[in-house]
């Protein structure tokens, strides 16, 4: 229902209000003055609060700013407030045309609908056409369309194209993961040199990239990129790095997090719930922790606890990705 | 007029056949190297003068094979000049010579083929003779401007005019570079180009000029590879619409531009060449699906010297803990998913070796990222780099041959190695599995001379090689199977006796 009505209500009796005000006033009755004045007062901060740009009216204390206003600047400042709101909503920015054109979807040409409906699942749509489509040319695509999605998303699905029956889909597959694979040892060599050619680097600094060089030596695992005895060595090796830069950062929440979760894919269970509690201990929240406190738990069979860490990885869970991103925005 | 660097051997008498070679023998180690040798050698009734395109003279240093005799003349052309850009100069370019470019774009765009002739012989002349087309004029002309922007305003979709323009002259200056050099190409009575594109094109250019057969034999898909290099490369900038929804586009224009580009050097080579050779069945289907006429393609396979490795087959009961790389240190090897193979080997077999054993000139910079993967896994004490050696003196230590390339056509190094009495490990690329397994029925109860694995995964490549390492009668049964194959299809004689009858075919008028 419009507010529209309500809101011109109130301005009438606000107005009523500004005129007994001035009636009164100028009659020497202080009192009925002083009662019309803040009777307006009242009336009008919830009209001009409805006629302001919605972009503007999140935060409800303005209600009271107006109120403050209208109360301790009698006549002046509701009657500016009205002309500016008007003015600023309606003469500087005139109502645009509407220039949509509103179809029925069965008037959209099918391919476009199909399109629609493959952008919204990016990821499962190109491991379907992966897996199921019989055209060479479509897997290529499929395999080209991993560049807009996440590595930890697009790295299975190229495995899956390295056994492509076609060998343009496998080599394009192989080159895509060669160049995420030569990004992170790239990385690794880099910090590597810098520590051994740069030794007026501080503890901190050194700290620092032991532990970058760590979280590029997890990643190669976590990302898929590396398998086998491969993938065991460069845990191993991520776990040096980590208790090279714990030697410094020894309240590092983060570092013990890392530890843990490299202790956990290493099957070393005592290990990764001690890092887990250290990391809890040094301020990592309960909900980021919980998940791989369930993972942990199921491991080592003990069922009823693995139910009690869902719980608290249920809040976490209940975020998605976007929420960080919409609050930005706003 | 930029001309490349030509080094020029004069003849001493016209060649029976002229070899026309892009970044191969005799300057680059590898297959397709040794194969150009194997067979000059083996026809040394045939003379043979070698051209050979490479990017520029500074790549490359000596020669990396002895000539044989046959060999009577060896030619350079270079796509890229070392000399100095020319000053800018105002010129107004010749419309005719740009309205013949114009005209052999529109073929590059699909038009017919008997067309090409008639126009590639107009946009040469403008090139070679009148010299109205040189660097100087496309670069500063007029005409090429207009050119240039007209094509740009026709098709370039969302690209930047300015990454469309250096594009175009990146692509156009080779091809001017290649025109240039014909003059001092040798004369042959046939011409015979070992890939498709510019040495393609270049079979394709001399057979326009001097009317003479033009044969062609590929041993990977030049095309093909061409297009996986594209599809990766990061120097070709493009507007990447990382919301929109250009799911359905494979590349942006500039990168298609550059993979057309190489499609119709590809097909221009198919139309124009007679005959068409091919050294596997899965390379000819690709050849015809890629233009080429059914007709005009015939599958010739390799074949080795079987004397040269005969004294290697005897070997000892159980297999030596070596394993052999033989191969060029490059991209295309994959020897990154080897090392990272050899990790789970050497956990389980501590006393493996591994022997690298090849060049790691062609991409140092591949090369130390294997050193670096090496130290990275530690595989420091088994990892030996062995450098270029003589095969035949290394393949009596190793105990197994890996191949872990992701491309390949129909390896020499396999045949070597079966000769030799070794077992391969392959990855499934080109004809290995052919070559393992068996082709055909026959070839197929001969049983399998190793195994193959999918491309990239180290963990199976690792499993296979432990199986053959470990266990005496699973080895020497893959190198029974491995010697009675390469004795029975493998021989060279067969490569000389098949290119021999072509070879006279096409020098008989």
């Amino acid at each position: 229902m419009s507010k529209m009505p309500i809101i011109v209500i109130m301005l009438i009796m606000a107005g009523i209000g500004q005129i007994g005000l001035i009636y009164f006033f100028l009659a020497g009755d202080f009192y009925h003055a002083s009662i019309s004045h803040v009777l307006s007062a009242i009336l009008l901060p919830w009209p001009i609060f409805s006629l302001i740009a919605d972009r503007y009216t999140k935060n409800k204390m303005l209600l009271l700013l107006l109120f403050i206003w209208c109360f301790f600047i009698p006549l002046v400042a509701g009657i500016g407030l009205l002309l500016s709101v008007a003015w600023a909503s309606y003469v500087i920015k005139a109502p645009v045309k509407n220039n949509f054109t509103t179809i029925n979807t069965q008037d959209i040409p099918t391919g476009v609908i199909k399109h629609i409906a493959y952008v919204q699942n990016i990821s499962s749509n190109i491991r379907s056409v992966l897996e199921y489509s019989s055209a060479a040319e479509e897997r290529i695509r499929a395999v080209l369309a991993t560049r807009k999605i996440s590595d930890q998303n697009a790295i299975p699905i190229l495995q899956i194209a390295l056994k492509d029956p076609i060998d343009e889909v496998r080599l394009l597959a192989y080159s895509m993961l060669n160049t995420k694979e030569k990004k992170l040892s790239a990385a690794i060599q880099t910090h590597l040199n810098e520590l051994s050619h740069m030794p007026a680097l501080s503890e901190m600094e050194k700290a620092s990239k032991y532990y970058y060089v760590a979280e590029c030596y997890w990643e190669l695992s976590f990302l898929g990129l590396e398998q086998g005895e491969a993938k065991v060595h460069v845990l191993k090796t991520a776990d040096y790095f980590v208790t090279k830069a714990l030697k410094t950062l020894i309240r590092d929440a983060e570092l013990y997090f890392l530890k843990a979760r490299i202790a956990l894919e290493l099957a070393q269970y005592q290990l990764a719930k001690n890092n887990f509690r250290l990391a809890r201990k040094f301020g990592m929240p309960v909900e980021k922790l919980a998940p791989y406190q369930a993972e942990l738990a199921f491991a080592e069979k003990r069922y009823a606890e693995v139910q009690y860490f869902m719980q608290h990885a249920k809040k976490s869970s209940e975020k998605n990705r976007l929420t960080d991103m919409v609050k930005q925005w706003l | 007029m930029a001309i490349t660097r030509l080094r020029h051997t004069p003849p001493s008498e016209q060649a029976d056949v002229c070899l026309i070679l892009e970044g191969t023998y005799p300057y680059i180690r590898g297959g397709v190297s040794s194969w150009v040798h194997q067979l000059i050698s083996g026809l040394p009734e045939i003379t043979f003068a070698l051209l050979f395109i490479g990017d520029k003279p500074s790549s490359y240093g000596e020669l990396r094979y002895p000539l044989p005799d046959n060999v009577v003349a060896l030619t350079e052309a270079y796509l890229v000049s070392e000399q100095a850009t020319p000053e800018p100069k105002a010129c107004p370019g010749s419309k005719q010579a740009f309205e013949s470019i114009h005209r052999l774009h529109e073929y590059f765009g699909g038009q017919h083929a008997k067309a090409l002739s008639a126009i590639l012989k107009r946009v040469m002349g403008f090139i070679h003779d009148s010299k109205e087309i040189n660097t100087e004029t496309f670069l500063y002309s007029r005409e090429s401007w207009d050119f240039i922007t007209a094509q740009y305003e026709k098709s370039s979709g969302d690209s930047s005019f300015l990454d469309y323009f250096w594009t175009i002259r990146a692509m156009h200056a080779p091809l001017f570079s290649l025109m240039a050099s014909l003059s001092k190409a040798p004369h042959a009575r046939v011409y015979h180009s070992i890939s498709t594109g510019y040495a393609g094109l270049y079979g394709v250019m001399l057979q326009t000029i001097h009317q003479r057969p033009f044969m062609l034999t590929e041993h990977g898909i030049y095309t093909k590879e061409r297009k996986i290099d594209l599809a990766q490369i990061e120097w070709i900038n493009e507007t990447v619409d990382r919301y929109g929804s250009s799911l359905d586009k494979e590349f942006s224009y500039l990168r298609q531009l550059w993979i057309r580009f190489f499609e119709s050097i590809g097909r221009l080579a198919y139309s124009s060449a007679k005959p068409i050779l091919a050294i596997t069945e899965g390379n000819r289907l690709r050849q015809i699906a890629d233009g080429a006429v059914a007709d005009n393609v015939t599958v010739v396979t390799n074949g080795v010297d079987l004397k040269k490795f005969a004294a290697l087959r005897d070997r000892p009961a159980s297999p030596p803990l070596v394993i052999g790389f033989i191969g060029r240190v490059v991209p295309i090897k994959d020897v990154k998913t080897f090392l990272r193979a050899m990790r789970s080997i050497y956990t389980k077999l501590p006393t493996v070796q591994a022997w690298i054993i090849g060049g790691e000139d062609e991409d140092p910079k591949y090369a130390m990222e294997c050193r670096d993967l090496v130290a990275s896994l530690s595989l420091q004490d088994c990892v030996i780099y062995k450098g270029f050696c003589n095969v035949t003196e290394v393949m009596a230590e190793l105990g197994v041959i890996v191949l872990s390339s992701i491309s390949e056509g129909l390896p020499l190094v396999i045949l070597e190695a079966y000769a030799s009495g070794l077992p391969i490990v392959a990855t499934d690329v080109g004809a290995c599995r052919e070559l393992i397994e068996g082709g055909s029925a026959e070839d197929k109860a001969i049983g399998h001379s190793g195994a193959v694995v999918p491309i990239a995964n180290a963990e199976a490549l690792a499993t296979e090689i432990i199986k053959l390492l470990s266990n005496r009668d699973h080895w020497q049964a893959a190198r029974t199977a491995a010697m009675q194959r390469v004795d029975r299809y493998f021989d060279e004689e067969n490569l000389f006796d098949n290119y021999r009858r072509i070879y006279q075919a096409a020098l008989t008028p």
